[in-house]
């Protein structure tokens, strides 16, 4: 990057992507630290961005020393600037937007647009992004599933609204009047680093930026003032057509339905292979 | 142009780890690859490492390595319908310095040992599969390719430590008996239980743990059964013989839900709730199994060559791992300062495993997988003990006891075991064992 060259950033946290739960008392213990799919799908959309308006792309991370994992993911996928401010890992939302826009808008050139992931899967609440663009006075577009980038600080994004609808956006970015995108999980998949990039990445330099002295949440006008526990997102089912109400109800719980019991066929391998692949055309899996 | 390494080990198992963390010690520079996200995420086993082989690797590795348990309480169980005899042998010695086998998890310890490489200096990469080999025309080989662009890795050894059904060594010509016959299918529950619970049940204190090999209880597939005890969870799971499992036209959860109703485990797995199910093949013929080990710059280690040793009271594979693949990385190093890494120069491998229990365990036990795997050993000597057991235990007064030799004949008769059978098989097991 040139000394004052704008460029495209990409939020990154290292989070705990899997955790075991204890069946027994409910208690969950990290197992595999990395960086969330969404801000693997925020990385991709950020080098598409930079490659498509031939901009360098900054990978920036939050946290204290192992964040630079996710940092070592973007450098391998082609991230050129490495930046991780120091802080604790378990800093409130509003911290961590602060210190992410401080340590952006400090960079020379500017952002010209953020890319992050939409909420990190620790039960994220997915309120960064919007705090960042607060924080970075820029435009904010959120939870969003397809970026198109168009000319240079131009691109339109596709967003995801309750009951299957899309929104289509157009969004116009600048250094200086930044945009803040988070993105979902969707539509696209980190790019493949190629086995140079990888090894190279192990020894990429990673700029590291001293974290806001206080960690103490900035007084807010909207506080948190009970949080109840955690309940997955109910899931909306189509009401079952039957007109008697015990059969909806048992189409519902699944009660009687007819299953197939499992078969264990002896065949040879070519049999056994049209034999899988006419099961799979039979269940829908294969046209 | 291709990236450059002295080593490139494949596949960071125990084997690939361990060839790892001695060619990266002594000074090469070495590439592991593993095509997991993480070493140990893909790999599954019973449970139980015999560590031994690392005191010279890892000194004092019992401080660090993630042990669950340290097993105290071996068991050999052999199970009829209903029936259960069981050698059971405590060893408290077993539960302090310098140790004899620890249950661990897979994923942790894989991913320790690996650490132990990186710590060394070795390069680990993970998420990436060598999908083949790079070979001159001659077909020595010089590296590998592998599913990311720009992926070809240039080598002046490569270990291949990819485990059972190596494609590597295969690729390379060094499996020209390769048979489905040698395999064993291994699936194994992991059932959560409060760790009080394991404790009382298999009657252990802290950090002791219990080891159950069986013998029977496959439903008539050949194969074995095995328990054993984690922290907080405890793992149930049979071997068995693919080709048997075929012919049964028997699914192998079915086969383990059967072992779990035994009265003989019942009570060890009751109300265990089924964290994890997995499932591996096992390379189970031992010495008739095993491929060519040295090729022109290519050298194999692990299950990767068919290394595991699975002799009824025996399932080791992860030392056996771990010992070849020390010594292949120490016969790499050899040959790479010696310059001449052509199978030659890399012919002392098979001399250091021969000079090792590696090769010299296979060795002494090279009839027992046959013996284990027959019908006989299978299904009518279980039969035989156990009959033998009910008769000795069963009190049928006012009727006097019959003695031993008339048991014998009453328990060899309803089990269908001929006498020459017996004698042949138990020569074969004093040739094997003794
Ligand atoms: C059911 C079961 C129970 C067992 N119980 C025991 C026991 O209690 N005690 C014991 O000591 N042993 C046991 N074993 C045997 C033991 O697990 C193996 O012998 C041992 O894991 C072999 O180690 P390895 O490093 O050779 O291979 P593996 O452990 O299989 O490791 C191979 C590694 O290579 C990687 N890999 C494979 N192909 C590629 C590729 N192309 N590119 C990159 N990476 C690749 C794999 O992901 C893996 O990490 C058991 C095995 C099974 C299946």
């Amino acid at each position: 990057m040139t000394e004052a060259s704008p460029f495209v950033a990409a939020a990154l946290k290292h989070v705990a992507v899997r955790a075991r739960v204890d069946p027994l008392t409910g208690e969950e213990s990290p197992e595999t630290w990395g960086a969330s799919d969404a801000d693997l799908a925020a990385l991709e959309w950020a080098l598409r961005l930079g490659e498509r308006w031939s901009m360098p792309v900054l990978a920036i991370t939050v946290g204290p020393s192992p964040a630079e994992t996710v940092l070592g993911t973007a450098a391998a996928a082609g991230a050129s600037h490495l930046v991780r401010v120091e802080m604790a890992g378990d800093a409130p939302s509003r911290s961590v937007a602060t210190a992410l826009a401080a340590a952006l808008a400090a960079y020379p050139g500017g952002p010209v647009v953020v890319c992050c992931g939409d909420a990190s899967p620790d039960r994220g609440s997915g309120s960064v992004p919007a705090f960042l663009a607060h924080e970075l006075g820029a435009t904010g577009a959120l939870g969003l599933v397809g970026i198109e980038p168009g000319e240079r600080g131009v691109l339109a994004a596709t967003r995801r609204l309750d009951r299957g609808r899309r929104e289509r956006l157009r969004v116009t970015a600048l250094a200086g009047a930044p945009a803040v995108l988070s993105v979902e999980a969707a539509g696209v998949r980190l790019r493949r680093a190629a086995l140079p990039a990888v090894l190279a990445a192990r020894d990429a330099p990673v700029e590291v930026i001293p974290g806001p002295a206080s960690r103490s949440e900035p007084e807010a006008r909207v506080r948190t003032v009970r949080r109840g526990p955690y309940r997955p997102r109910a899931k909306v089912l189509p009401a079952p057509a039957a007109a008697d109400p015990r059969a909806r109800i048992r189409a519902l719980a699944g009660g009687r339905a007819e299953r197939r019991t499992p078969q264990a066929l002896a065949l040879d391998p070519e049999q056994a292979a049209d034999h899988l692949l006419a099961y799979l055309r039979e269940t829908g899996y294969l046209s | 142009m291709a990236e450059r390494f002295d080593v490139v080990v494949v596949g960071a198992g125990p084997a690939g780890s361990a060839a790892a963390l001695v060619a990266a010690r002594s000074g090469l520079s070495v590439l592991l690859l593993e095509r997991g996200p993480f070493p140990g995420a893909k790999n599954m086993f019973g449970g139980v490492v015999y560590c031994r082989i690392l005191d010279t690797l890892v000194p004092n590795w019992w401080t660090e390595a993630p042990v669950q348990r340290w097993v105290t309480r071996r068991q050999t169980m052999v199970l009829a319908d209903g029936q259960a005899l069981t050698v059971d042998f405590r060893n408290q010695n077993w539960g302090s310095e310098p140790y004899n086998g620890a249950t661990a998890y897979r994923a942790e310890f894989d991913a320790w040992l690996a650490s132990k490489a990186e710590e060394a200096g070795a390069t680990l990469v993970c998420s990436t599969t060598a999908t083949g080999l790079l070979t001159s025309e001659s077909g020595r080989v010089h590296g590998v390719r592998t599913d990311r662009p720009d992926g070809e890795v240039e080598a002046s050894v490569v270990i291949a430590c990819d485990g059972v059904n190596s494609f590597l060594a295969k690729e390379a010509g060094l499996y020209p008996n390769w048979s489905a016959d040698h395999y064993t299918v291994g699936v194994k529950e992991v059932l959560a239980l409060p760790s009080a619970a394991i404790e009382e049940r298999c009657g252990l204190g802290g950090d002791e743990g219990m080891d159950i090999e069986i013998l029977g209880g496959t439903g008539g597939v050949p194969g074995g059964g095995f328990f054993y005890t984690n922290r907080d969870t405890v793992a149930v799971g049979v071997v068995l013989s693919v080709a048997g499992l075929r012919d049964s036209g028997r699914r192998p959860e079915e086969i383990i839900a059967d072992l779990k109703a035994h009265p003989a485990i019942a009570p060890l797995v009751r109300g265990g709730e089924l964290v994890e199910f997995t499932a591996h093949t096992i390379p189970e013929a031992g010495l008739a199994g095993m491929p060519r080990t040295v090729g022109d710059g290519i050298l194999v280690a692990g299950d990767a060559a068919h290394l595991c040793l699975a002799a009824g009271i025996w399932l080791e594979g992860v030392n056996f791992a771990i010992g070849s693949g020390a010594f292949a990385a120490e016969t790499a190093v050899e040959a790479i300062r010696a310059g001449d890494t052509s199978a030659r120069g890399l012919a002392g491998y098979r001399r250091r495993m021969a000079n090792s229990f590696v090769l010299a365990d296979h060795k002494k036990l090279r009839h027992a997988p046959h013996l284990i795997l027959g019908e006989r050993a299978q299904t009518r000597y279980p039969r035989l003990i156990c009959q033998l057991a009910e008769q000795v235990f069963t009190i049928t007064n006012p009727d006097p006891k019959l003695g031993v030799r008339r048991w014998a004949r009453r328990a060899m008769r309803d089990s269908g075991v001929r006498l020459h059978e017996l004698a042949k098989d138990a020569w074969t097991g004093w040739r094997s064992f003794g």
